[in-house]
């Protein structure tokens, strides 16, 4: 653990010793912060939020498990709640909806499939497809209201510390997670967001900028956090978006979070379970290397720069809605799996991509945001006499 | 207060705090200039307010008789419909005895001989990490730097303050300046935080009481979100954030369509935007501003806004001391 003290109101409501929070990164493929990155951000003294969107309520159960027996410090676990997603149906339908009505799309991806240079699997292959997401494993699950209310089952019979919803309104469930002893967490990108979940009762507010990678706001994180903290008060905000050293998390403190919730900069350690080809990418990028699309997910998205976004992009033919164009994209994301095609396989990130060269421990880069804020602090504060 | 918040950037400049108003291309008069300087910070005249370099001359002699504290003049470098006469504009300025300049939109390489002959300092302001690279390797003396936030010209590539700014004060040895996206004193601490050792702040002072800017336009300012900022002029080159009203809707949809620079001159061109600014007409125009117009509250005076932030400031560090004494 860093030495001395770095505390903030975050420190109490939560019990841990800094304020920095893992944010919850999931992904197609899997989850990247996995129960090894969280139980490792916690034991460093942050806290370590589990990313399990796609995931299916049993994966869950032995993710959490897993992360208990390697933590007895607090930790949480994050899914997203979109309100535009169907209420059920199964990923088979969708498939038929796709065909029957978005039929333009499809084609699409086909052609596309030809153009970047993938091939159609095997026959054999597509046993052990190597995307594991709701969206591909089974024809009978689908990413629906019905699933997010399972994954939120599994949730409360953990009783695990945090609840983060990632993306949407978590406000219907606050009343039971709480009964649980269970914080929660909510994601938003504008202020009208955050006064909604305010309202429902949330215990934290993560106010998530532009500079974010994965699912990211319009409004930069300077001007977003004073006016989430102003909207939200006394409900304590947490900053995210382009918070990758200690000067940025001295920054965010000074906006009036609380706290910083950091994605990229966890992506790139030893712990996280992203491909290493794809941390390489990260690492290798530069603050221009990424891109804002819609073509991973139906919402916009920053992740590094891409040559399906691209292409799709030149295309010129719609998106589909959330989780129809994850639907849609399989094929594609299939091969480019396979083939670990480090131009087309998603890498999220945010634009402080530039900022990261090499990969640490999660310990590490704790340990450096810390010490690097602490020593801004003391620069600070050798102002202030001067101020007067 | 009496005393200074000393960083190299207010060294040089000979300002109280280290603070800066971003200039404002129609707006940067002698009487807001003036009041900025009044007030212990430091501002520049926008130079394209002014067809010709006497009448510049004037508009310098007039902030001469109203302060005398230092000031500067911007010169701009972006493409415009009515290029200047930049050699003779910054000779009237250096004759005028202004020594510090400020210049914008492409590298200013080509003037720094100029500058320096004439005893000025050389604040360069961009967008990108390269371009503060290029200021500080031709000569500049500051960079400032803006990010994607900030109203008027941010760059293409929409690189977030946050994000930018550490890395611009990684990337050079001289001082840096920065903005975009900064509207209180929280805003102004988080900056020095990051590494600047000057804040600059440009649509806050749009609604103080001395910018000349029409009642109607403030007003309008004081309603806007931070969702209420458009890109526009795509098509002239570098693209303006400005204030989201049925003008920018219109030459978004137009340049989505693929509208060429005279199909938008066309619109906007003729005095036409200046015209409906003078008269308060908030649609007909075209006003930069940045995501900060969603913290806009109010109308107050330049001294009341600096002063709230320079207080602030102090408060905040205050705030800050206490998570390392571990009182939360």
């Amino acid at each position: 653990m860093a030495n001395g003290r770095l505390r903030t109101k975050l420190c109490d409501l939560l019990d841990i010793e800094y304020p920095i929070v893992l944010a919850g990164m999931g992904g197609i493929s899997g989850p990247v912060s996995g129960p090894e990155l969280v139980a490792a951000v916690s034991n460093a003294g942050g806290l370590g939020v589990l990313g399990c969107v796609f995931m299916a309520p049993n994966e869950m159960d032995a993710m959490i498990k897993k992360t208990k027996s390697l933590t007895d410090k607090p930790f949480g676990v994050d899914t997203v709640l979109p309100a535009e997603v169907p209420e059920s149906g199964t990923t088979a339908e969708f498939k038929l909806d796709l065909s029957s009505l978005y039929s333009q799309q499809e084609e699409l991806v086909q052609k596309l499939m030809k153009e970047l240079g993938l091939e159609q699997p095997k026959a054999k292959e597509k046993e052990a497809t190597p995307i594991e997401s709701i969206a591909a494993q089974a024809d009978d699950k689908a990413w629906s209201g019905d699933l997010f209310g399972q994954q939120i089952e599994v949730v409360l019979e953990h009783r695990v510390a945090v609840y983060a919803a990632g993306l949407g309104d978590p406000g219907p469930w606050v009343p039971e997670l709480h009964a649980r002893g269970t914080k929660v967490i909510s994601v938003v990108g504008h202020v009208r967001a955050a006064r909604r979940v305010a309202k429902a009762g949330v215990d934290i507010i993560v106010a998530q900028g532009h500079e974010a990678g994965g699912h990211t706001s319009r409004i930069a994180t300077m001007p977003l956090i004073p006016q989430v903290v102003d909207a939200v008060s006394p409900i304590p905000v947490l900053a995210a978006g382009g918070i990758g050293d200690g000067r940025g998390l001295v920054a965010a403190l000074a906006l009036g979070a609380v706290g910083a919730w950091c994605g990229t900069v966890f992506i790139a350690t030893k712990e996280s379970l992203f491909e290493s080809y794809l941390k390489q990418r990260i690492f290798d990028g530069t603050e221009d290397d990424t891109v804002v699309t819609r073509v991973m997910s139906g919402k916009r998205m920053r992740v590094m720069k891409n040559a399906l976004v691209d292409a799709w992009e030149k295309s010129g033919v719609p998106t589909l809605p959330m989780p129809l164009q994850s639907i849609a994209i399989i094929p594609i994301m299939d091969a480019a799996f396979r083939e670990q095609r480090a131009d087309i396989v998603p890498t999220p990130a945010g634009q402080i991509a530039g900022m990261i060269k090499g990969l640490k421990s999660a310990k590490q880069v704790i340990e450096e945001m810390v010490e690097g804020a602490q020593r801004v602090l003391e620069e600070l504060s050798q102002l202030k006499p001067n101020l007067r | 207060m009496a005393n200074k918040l000393k960083t190299r950037v207010t060294e040089m400049l000979g300002v109280e705090y280290p603070l800066v108003m971003g200039t404002m291309q129609g707006h940067s008069n002698a009487d807001l200039v003036a009041a900025a300087a009044n007030a212990g910070i430091f501002a520049c005249i926008a130079s394209t307010m002014f067809n010709t370099s006497q009448a510049l001359r004037e508009e310098i002699r007039k902030t001469k008789s109203l302060t005398d504290k230092p000031f500067g003049v911007n010169i701009n470098l972006f493409p415009l419909i009515r290029p200047q006469n930049t050699d003779e504009y910054i000779d009237a300025v250096i004759e005028e005895g202004v020594t510090v300049i400020e210049t914008a939109g492409r590298s200013p390489e080509e003037l720094v001989d100029r500058i320096k002959k004439g005893n000025a300092k050389l604040m360069h302001k961009v967008a990108r990490i390269r371009d503060a690279r290029t200021a500080e390797r031709v000569g500049a003396d500051i960079v400032e730097v803006v990010g994607s936030e900030a109203g008027g010209h941010p760059s293409r590539e929409q690189i977030g303050s946050l994000v930018l700014i550490p890395q611009v004060v990684d990337a050079v040895q001289i001082p840096v300046i920065a903005g975009g996206g900064i509207a209180d004193a929280r805003g102004f601490v988080a900056t020095l935080a990051l590494g600047a050792e000057g804040v600059l702040m440009g649509t806050v002072f749009l609604t103080t009481r001395e910018c000349q800017l029409h009642q109607n336009l403030k007003d309008r300012l004081v309603e806007a979100q931070s969702t209420d900022t458009i890109f526009t002029l795509r098509s002239l080159g570098d693209p303006l954030r400005a204030l989201r009203n049925e003008l920018t809707i219109e030459i978004d949809e137009m340049e989505a369509k693929g509208a060429s620079m005279d199909d938008v001159i066309a619109l906007i061109g003729g005095g036409k935007g200046r015209r409906a600014m003078t008269l308060g007409e908030a649609d007909n125009t075209i006003l930069a501003c940045g995501q900060v117009v969603g913290m806009i509250h109010d109308i107050p005076t330049v001294k009341e806004l600096i002063d709230s932030i320079i207080n602030g400031a102090i408060a905040i560090q205050e705030r800050l001391g206490s998570t390392l004494s571990g009182k939360s």
